[in-house]
């Protein structure tokens, strides 16, 4: 390496030149400056954080994935949007027109629908619908086993929350959930241990659906 | 199992998505990484946001971590550093004072003596650093605790803008030299 680009690293690695807009190589080279130097941080005394500190920290994970995933959902919802009105007929009334013999009674009230889809992929995880003239929710599952030995678990984050509650394990067939709902809600589907999330909150959270109105 | 390992083991389990071993971690390192934030920002709601903003990189971060560049402890003390910088920077040098302090604090930190056992690596870089002229030692020291920028080392040193890229640029690259001894 070039006696300048090296300097160039050094002086990135200690702030004194601007990191943004480097090069993959470059960052490689700053990096190692910053291994370097970081022995200097090595007798600093450890201090103890306050207490609720990583209360707040989980928080404010929690807060930006429902964000990030409500954001992917909008999208999601109107590419669902967008391919209903081309071809007449909407994924989302379809959906419905396929469990509604069984699961939704006639109504007119306002009845709200979440395509939980994989966050990679796109993949449909389970359908979620809510009919506000009856108060049922209703849980399609699309996925079947879970990988490993794991089960899948639904959650649940309504509209202004960012803590996600559990709606139990999904289940094997389409049955009733126990959950009001409404526009804003965000349904999701997590990878956990067998039993069921340890911790009370997703493990590893990789299907999300908002809800949204059905016309 | 050394703490490295330990570490170690705690971020892989992370970028796989495990709460239970994020959360261990935390307990592990998190005295360490906000005694660095608190170093740097010299204030400590500043450091309470720098650690949230360290913990939530890692978070989503982790599977990043390649251990072949480096221990996990440095790699997390690289990111508290980088991020307690960027903090400082956003705030304003005036309102947390970071450019007011004394130097006996940075004089300490070259004194091995004085700074307790940072290990081998700490030792080396020291050595190489008491090797430099003052000034040269002086400013690498108050760019990486302060994260001064040329100008603000410009005036701190009362040289010009050009005179502290010289000597800075002189420094490090004194500095290399000797670690690569």
């Amino acid at each position: 390496m070039g006696k300048k680009r090296d300097l160039d690293a050094a002086e990135r690695a200690l702030g004194t030149l601007p990191r943004k807009g480097e090069s993959a190589r470059a960052r490689r080279e700053r990096e190692a400056w910053e291994i370097r130097l970081a022995a200097l941080l090595r007798p600093v005394e450890p201090v103890n954080p306050p207490p609720g500190m990583f209360a707040r920290i989980s928080e404010h994970l929690a807060h930006t994935k429902t964000r990030e995933a409500l954001l992917q959902t909008r999208r999601s919802a109107r590419r669902w949007k967008g391919i209903a009105s081309i071809a007449g007929l909407g994924i989302v009334g379809l959906s419905l027109a396929l469990i509604a013999p069984r699961f939704a009674p006639e109504a007119e009230a306002p009845r709200y629908v979440a395509i939980v889809t994989a966050d990679e992929g796109g993949a449909p995880g389970m359908i979620v619908q809510f009919d506000t003239g009856t108060g049922i929710a209703t849980v399609v599952p699309v996925l079947s086993d879970a990988p490993d030995g794991n089960v899948y678990q639904m959650w649940h984050v309504p509209a202004g929350a960012s803590v996600p509650v559990s709606l139990g394990l999904l289940p094997d067939d389409p049955r009733r959930v126990d959950v009001k709902t409404g526009p804003g809600d965000l349904f999701g589907i997590s990878i956990e241990p067998p039993g069921g999330s340890p911790t009370g909150l997703p493990t590893d959270a990789r299907w999300h659906g908002e809800i949204i109105e059905v016309e | 199992m050394n703490a490295d390992t330990e570490i170690d083991d705690l971020l892989r389990a992370t970028a796989k998505g495990d709460r239970a071993a994020f959360r261990l971690l935390y307990d592990r390192v998190s005295p360490k990484l906000f005694g660095i934030a608190l170093k740097i920002c010299r204030d400590r709601p500043t450091a309470e946001d720098v650690l949230q903003e360290v913990f939530t990189d890692v978070w989503r971060k982790a599977r990043n971590f390649d251990p072949k560049k480096g221990e996990a402890g440095a790699w997390l003390a690289v990111i508290t550093r980088n991020r307690s910088v960027d903090a400082l920077r956003r705030k304003g040098r005036g309102i947390i004072g970071a450019t007011t302090g004394s130097e006996a604090d940075l004089a300490a930190v070259a004194d091995p003596s004085l700074s307790g056992d940072g290990g081998v690596d700490y030792l080396t870089l020291i050595d190489c650093l008491n090797r430099l002229d003052e000034r040269q030692r002086n400013l690498i020291l108050r760019a990486y605790y302060r994260g001064d920028t040329r100008e603000e080392l410009s005036s701190a040193f009362d040289a010009p803008v050009n005179t502290i890229k010289t000597w800075l640029r002189r420094g490090l690259a004194a500095l290399k030299t000797c670690l690569d001894e």
